[in-house]
């Protein structure tokens, strides 16, 4: 038997097909119905369907009923009210089936069709959770696709609005979109991710998050060059500004390109908030990750090996805190920030009300005990405090935690080298950041290379224009960077 | 390439600093206040170390957590170079000397008067002591000023900082001066170096007769006011807190203080508070001499005037204004004429000279001194007292002379 045999055959050829497709399955129903045939005489027709998957009402209406009722199976676009799809090959047929799709043929045709009449259990439309903010819509995207995209049609109604459909995987085929607006990404891109996506080889891609190495520009980078988002406004946001989304069926999330280092400082609330105050907030954000990657290296490399870096008064309250510390700073550093992360680690996956207790246990009584025990100094603690605040405020998990791996190698060659490690350090960062692209745009957009026209934008001081001027396409631009719109 | 690259930046790495070059900070001792004195022919140093209340912080207990300077440990020792001396003090200390937050160096009076500047070029070569060190001077021995307990500060580790500072903000009766704006005075043409003076006075205590007389076991007091004058690098005067404010009014230095006039009645006074103040030197060739011109410009507000004269109300801000300038003419001229006697250019006559005629400065250079002391100098001051500080309704009262006693 070939492996994807036609379904082009007999009503009794494909049912044995079908039986052995589906010999393991559980809860596939293989229903003969009699119908009326013309001449007043009587035929078989086949029902093939997934118990579970199944809308038994629907099933009734426009299948069981009209065919009952003498329709003929030539009537396509008949009573059946969602358009039957003929089906060519049995592995189509298949995956019909398992997404809750009814098969039928009729003896005498070599023509089996699916129709849609599906129940899938999903869950409701919720409320954001981890991008959670103040103002702005609250509905977040579903595991359904079919409801995803309504989300995002409703907020983006008009022809403009473009959702192309492909399969990706090579034995369990799921459903991928590539959404964008017309006009707004350059074509290129548009097909680089569709490139991207064919070539996914893997089966079964149960999230999104799954494809990112595929789409993205390199498979392991440092920083996140994807954005993942889990809100059908701010995925519209970028999508109005020239961004491209992918989604596939079962991932309650968006994955948008390019996404250049800014993105990630922008948070959810950014769009709604008062713009002036954005400004203030994204260079705090800014800020925060300049504190996050760092500070313990810094406070290392000032206690010992740059001793006259600080004014004298804070040097002796330092000393005063130190006196009998027991490990040296690199290692009390190294220590304390690995106790962080095992807090941090701790408490995530912790139910929400156990959640608070680590933190009160970690944070408290440890840090209390640490220091009164002479373990640890207050500064020490203080720092690692003030790390850990500064990396909870930036606004994306995925650079949050390349802050904390960053801050890592940081230590170590500061630990080592003391400032000129951590010099050395940003070097390496600075580096990598300026290596990095999503979808061709350099990472470091619109910093560098510099595009002062979208500066202000990324600092969220320009006010947004009043109306678009007309549905007049950008003009074809050369340079990728140019393609850069702030989302 | 790309491998040299890799390589060069390793090396760097391991030949500028690493794991063997540190100091962790508790190894090491800071010095605060560095004294050097001139005893018996050798360099007398002492240094204050700082350390922090033991106890505190990591030590134990959260009370500690967050103290600053208490304890200061003096170290003295001599020795006929200054970097041996401070060698010898750091085989005392259990931890590693650090120079790197010496905040002020102040002279013994000895010290000043044999030549400071060899001491300059040690402080300038190492590399911890920091340029913007503040510099001062005592009249005794800078190592009984630095064991001095005062009463404000548990020791003197931080107070003569406080003192700097407050020269300049508070009461400018004393100039402040850096490490290295001192090494600039001191190679600079036609210019004198001050240096503001600490003293160390015992605080005078009742006893039980009656009688007041230094008590050596009490708290003493550090006074700071005045300036030491310097010809090249040796002492050769001191200024008087009125007299260095007359060579801050002409350096321009003047910008907090109070200053006090008297009246007509000399038992009486106005006081201002100053608000700014200007100065300005200038040098001319009249009929083929050198004339050296002060120009001063004052602005104070009235504080208190505890007289009544004719011409000196709230509105006569003539009056007031012309009790000002007396008063700073007098402070000028009190400042020139230290500096004439002593042939100390620290108002920068010479300097100006410098500065529009090289090559006259130049013909008169050897003799400079000599001719200061001889040189015509005028001094015009320009007083404004534009607020007599008054804001409710004004308070009523006549100047009358107490009854004799009976």
């Amino acid at each position: 038997m070939p492996d994807n045999p036609s379904l082009n055959q007999s009503l009794e050829a494909n049912k044995k097909l079908l039986k052995q497709a589906f010999a393991t399955h559980r809860g596939m129903i293989f229903r003969e119905l009699t119908i009326p045939a013309p001449g007043g005489q009587t035929r078989t027709a086949l029902l093939v369907f997934a118990e579970a998957e199944t809308d038994n009402m629907r099933l009734d209406t426009f299948v069981v009923r009209p065919l009952l009722e003498g329709d003929s199976p030539g009537y396509i676009g008949g009573s059946l009210a969602p358009s039957p799809v003929p089906m060519k090959k049995l592995n189509d047929a298949i995956g019909f089936v398992t997404r809750g799709k009814v098969l039928f043929q009729v003896e005498g045709t070599t023509e089996m069709f699916a129709v849609e009449v599906s129940n899938l259990p999903h869950r409701q439309i919720g409320m954001p959770e981890t991008e959670s903010g103040i103002n702005g819509p609250k509905e977040a995207f579903t595991e359904h696709l079919i409801i995803n995209l309504t989300q995002m049609r409703r907020r983006l109604p008009g022809k403009f609005l473009k959702i192309e459909s492909l399969f990706i995987g090579t034995e369990a085929k799921l459903e991928a979109v590539i959404i964008y607006v017309e006009g707004k990404p350059t074509q290129t891109m548009i097909d680089t991710i569709r490139q991207r996506l064919n070539k996914v080889t893997q089966d079964g891609v149960q999230d999104v998050t799954e494809l990112a190495e595929a789409v993205a520009d390199a498979p392991l980078t440092l920083f996140p060059s994807i954005m993942l988002s889990e809100r059908p406004d701010l995925v519209c946001h970028y999508l109005m500004g020239g961004r491209i989304a992918v989604m596939v069926e079962n991932s309650p999330r968006a994955l948008v390109v390019p996404a250049v280092a800014n993105d990630f400082f922008t948070s959810s609330d950014d769009w709604y908030e008062w713009r002036p105050f954005v400004a203030f907030l994204r260079a705090l954000r800014y800020l925060a990750f300049l504190i996050a990657v760092p500070l313990p290296a810094l406070y290392v490399s000032v206690t010992t090996y740059h001793l006259q870096a600080l004014p004298t008064q804070l040097t002796l309250s330092l000393l005063a805190q130190r006196e009998g510390a027991p490990l040296p700073p690199p290692i009390e550093a190294l220590v304390m920030t690995l106790i962080f992360e095992i807090l941090r680690e701790a408490g995530i996956r912790l139910p929400r009300t156990i959640g608070p207790t680590v933190s009160i246990v970690g944070g408290l009584v440890i840090g209390e005990a640490a220091i009164r025990s002479g373990i640890t100094s207050p500064a020490m603690v203080l720092v690692v405090s003030a790390t850990a605040v500064a990396t909870f405020s930036l606004p994306s998990t995925t650079l949050a935690n390349a802050a904390t791996y960053t801050r890592f190698v940081v230590l170590a060659l500061a630990s080592t080298f003391g400032f000129f490690g951590l010099l050395l350090g940003y070097l390496l960062v600075i580096t990598i950041l300026a290596s990095t692209t999503s979808l061709g745009v350099p990472y470091e957009t619109p910093f560098f290379p510099l595009r002062p026209k979208f500066l202000p934008v990324s600092f969220g001081v320009q006010p947004r224009p009043p109306k678009s001027t007309g549905g007049t396409p950008s003009p074809k631009k050369t340079n990728q960077a140019e393609d850069y719109q702030e989302g | 390439m790309r491998h040299s690259k890799l390589v060069a930046v390793l090396l760097m790495a391991f030949v500028l600093s690493g794991c063997w070059s540190r100091r962790e900070l508790t190894e090491v001792s800071f010095a605060g206040i560095m004294g050097i004195d001139w005893v018996d022919g050798q360099y007398l140093v002492t240094i204050n170390v700082l350390s922090p209340r033991r106890g505190g912080g990591g030590g134990g207990g959260s009370e500690g957590v967050g103290t600053n300077v208490s304890g200061v440990w003096t170290v003295s020792q001599q020795a006929a170079a200054l970097d041996e001396a401070v060698g010898r003090i750091d085989q005392i200390l259990s931890r590693s000397l650090t120079l790197a937050h010496v905040r002020s160096i102040i002279y013994g009076e000895e010290m000043a008067r044999h030549g400071i500047g060899p001491t300059v070029d040690y402080l300038l070569r190492s590399v911890e002591v920091r340029p913007t060190v503040w510099m001062g001077v005592t009249n005794g021995l800078a190592r009984d000023l630095m064991t001095a307990r005062t009463r404000q500060e548990g020791a003197l580790s931080e107070g003569p900082l406080g003192y700097h500072d407050a020269a300049k903000r508070r009461s400018s009766v004393s100039p402040s001066i850096h490490l290295a704006e001192m090494a600039n005075i001191l190679q600079e043409e036609g210019i004198s170096l001050t240096l503001p003076v600490f003293r160390l006075a015992n605080r005078e205590t009742p006893k039980p007769d009656g009688e007041k007389s230094p008590d050596p076991e009490a708290p003493k007091e550090i006074i700071f006011g005045g300036s030491g004058v310097f010809r090249d690098d040796k002492l050769v005067a001191w200024l008087s807190p009125d007299e260095t404010m007359g060579q801050l009014w002409v350096k321009g230095h003047i910008v907090h203080g109070v200053i006090s006039a008297p009246c007509k009645d000399p038992d009486r006074r106005a006081v201002f508070r100053l608000r700014k103040g200007k100065g300005d030197v200038k040098i001319k060739l009249v009929q083929g001499k050198l004339v050296g011109e002060v120009h001063i410009k004052a602005i104070a507000d009235l504080n208190e005037l505890n007289c009544r004269e004719p011409g000196l109300t709230e509105e006569g801000a003539v009056g007031l204004s012309d009790l000002l300038r007396k008063k700073v003419e007098q402070q000028i001229s009190a400042a020139l004429k230290v500096a004439q006697k002593n042939g100390a250019d620290f108002l920068g006559f010479g300097q100006e000279l410098y500065r529009r005629d090289p090559k006259m400065f130049r013909k008169h250079q050897a003799t400079w001194a000599k001719e200061l002391t001889t040189m015509p100098i005028t001094i015009h001051v320009d007083a404004k007292v534009p607020r007599q500080g008054q804001m409710g309704p004004r308070f009523h009262w006549s100047q009358t002379t107490p009854p004799p006693p009976p």
